[in-house]
């Protein structure tokens, strides 16, 4: 349904893209992730036809940008990042340019407008105008615009800014509610959203894809290459001599404290029993296991790993 | 097409939802009644001084003397009042981020400038509009010739609009409005005195000097003369600016 090729952008000197390609089908959810700077949201002024790429197309629902750019932007609901509204205008008043401005015809125009507010839970502040609401309202009235001519593609970048937790639920779920009959692209930078929401995740670093993948494949990708965190009581130079006697373990750090617990952080082979046979053995030695437990198979723990600054 | 309309209404609506257009309006009305107040009263002293010498200084005529040179004045201040009623339209909207729903909307580029210039000419048609009435008050009491007044009128208009066209460029250009405002005013009054030069030019130079100052085709519109080409020259200072309009767009945006 959509398809990035080889974008590129540059800002000046700046590189703020350098050949991002990826795809997404027809009714998937995909997280956009990435550390601030990374590109999501020029990538996605891009797929929306608000900044025209250096090099590289877009494609939507077989038209592409550049050259198609009116058609490609038909197909599309976008939510910018901190979306700026028109605030003089009421809720209503807004959504009804919006929705006019998109091809709405006039007779459904009415039913759309309730509609995105029912969904996205603005109805009650209709008639205020926007710059009496709240951030979180606000937030809200943009998604609603986004998906109120009811568009085969939804691009939105970052939805659940401003949010408080229960609006973030509330969010999600209607993102998850969209995704069943949608394309959906969000970005974002928080983790646990995307692994709550996503099909799928592209991760970008410094305007280049880094991983493409599910969100239970990426895990389980960088499972093994992830440290483990072990808390032992005993006598602390007893356990490092034999943390370093073992084969195939790296130990990263350890820490002791005054009441004789170690804490180690290790690399240990990505073998599923290696981590049983090692309880047993600390504990066949006399030693207190507190904790052994895999410091990361979340997908915070991937991103951190993929998006590491190589130090040289 | 239907876009332009679309944009027009959000633009023209706009205008009246913030002080904007009613603080403009006032001014204009303040200053042009003031103006049309001291030369009427120019008038009235000059026709009693006739009755009473039985002879006049001047040729007393109250469109030669009070709506010809009033129309001249009136351009001036459109030439101030303009570059602040366009100085917001692109300008605006890029500052604060709303740009980048409309023009991720499915709109053409020069539907959006062509509907945001529109709502900057309605208001100076209204502003214009209003300036009958001082034609209309000297009418009920005196003989006005409605003919100069309502070609001044057009003139008027025309001038405006070409104005207007040049403040959607400038307000395209940057995004910033005071500079929009003043990048526009700069413009329009260079382009307004641009045949002084012609008193130390000569030849074709000196020829499309004054050609190019809209003062010169806007004098004939004030004289009561309706001639296709000045309101061709007129025509062709709203089409270029928008045209570049639609073209900075198209770069800023791709197609």
């Amino acid at each position: 349904m959509v398809h990035v090729s080889n974008l590129s952008k540059r800002y000046g000197d700046t590189v703020a893209l350098s050949g991002i390609s990826f795809s997404v089908k027809r009714n998937e959810i995909v997280g956009f992730l990435g550390p601030n700077a990374a590109g999501k949201t020029t990538t996605m002024r891009i797929i929306s036809g608000f900044l025209p790429p250096d090099t590289g197309y877009v494609s939507v629902g077989g038209y592409r940008i550049p050259g198609q750019s009116i058609e490609v932007r038909r197909q599309i609901g976008y939510l910018p990042e901190n979306a700026s509204l028109y605030t003089h205008l009421t809720v209503r008043s807004y959504l009804d340019f919006m929705s006019s401005i998109r091809d709405v015809p006039s007779r459904t125009r009415n039913d759309a407008v309730e509609m995105a507010m029912k969904r996205c839970g603005i109805s009650s502040v209709a008639d205020r105008p926007i710059r009496s609401l709240s951030r979180g309202f606000r937030q809200r009235v943009g998604l609603a615009q986004a998906i109120v001519h009811d568009p085969p593609v939804l691009i939105l970048d970052e939805p659940t800014v401003g949010l408080d937790p229960k609006q973030i639920h509330e969010v999600r779920n209607l993102i998850r509610d969209l995704g069943s009959s949608h394309t959906v692209i969000l970005s974002s930078h928080i983790l646990p959203e995307v692994s709550a929401v996503c099909d799928r995740v592209v991760i970008i670093h410094k305007g280049s894809v880094v991983a493409e993948d599910t969100t239970s494949g990426l895990v389980a990708e960088l499972e093994g290459a992830l440290p483990v965190t072990v808390s032992i009581r005993g006598h602390s130079q007893e356990i490092g001599a034999y943390l370093a006697s073992m084969d195939r373990v790296e130990l990263i750090s350890m820490t002791s404290t005054d009441d004789n617990v170690c804490t180690c952080k290790l690399k240990i082979p990505a073998d599923g029993h290696f981590r049983e046979r090692m309880a047993a053995e600390i504990v066949e030695k006399g030693w207190g296991l507190q904790e052994l437990s895999p410091g990361g198979t979340s997908l915070e723990d991937v991103f951190l790993e993929l998006t590491r600054e190589d130090v040289t | 097409m239907k876009k332009t309309g679309i944009v027009f209404l959000k633009e023209f609506r706009g205008y009246f939802m913030t002080p904007m257009a009613y603080v403009i309006l006032t001014v204009y009305l303040l200053i042009s009644g003031f103006f049309f107040y001291v030369m009427i009263s120019h008038f009235s002293l000059v026709s009693l001084q006739m009755t009473q010498y039985g002879y006049s200084p001047e040729e007393i005529s109250v469109n030669e003397m009070v709506f010809r040179p009033l129309y001249l004045n009136l351009s001036l201040i459109l030439l101030m009042v303009i570059p602040m009623i366009t100085m917001k339209l692109m300008a605006e909207e890029r500052k604060s981020g709303t740009a980048e729903l409309l023009i991720t909307a499915p709109v053409r580029w020069w539907e959006i400038i062509v509907g945001k210039y529109l709502a900057a000419c309605a208001l100076v048609g209204i502003m214009t509009a209003a300036t009958l009435l001082y034609p209309v008050i000297v009418a009920l009491i005196g003989d006005v010739d409605p003919g100069p007044v309502l070609t001044a009128a057009i003139g008027l208009f025309l001038t405006g609009s070409a104005f207007a066209s040049f403040g959607v460029l400038a307000s395209t250009i940057s995004e910033n409005q005071i500079i929009a405002a003043v990048m526009s005013f700069g413009v329009l009054l260079l382009l307004w005195v641009v045949n002084w030069a012609t008193v130390v030019t000569e030849g074709a130079l000196s020829t499309v000097l004054d050609y190019l100052s809209v003062i010169s085709h806007y004098e004939e519109f004030a004289k009561g003369v309706l001639d296709s080409r000045h309101i061709l020259f007129l025509i062709s200072l709203i089409v270029y600016p928008l045209f570049l309009s639609t073209h900075v767009l198209g770069l800023r945006h791709g197609r």
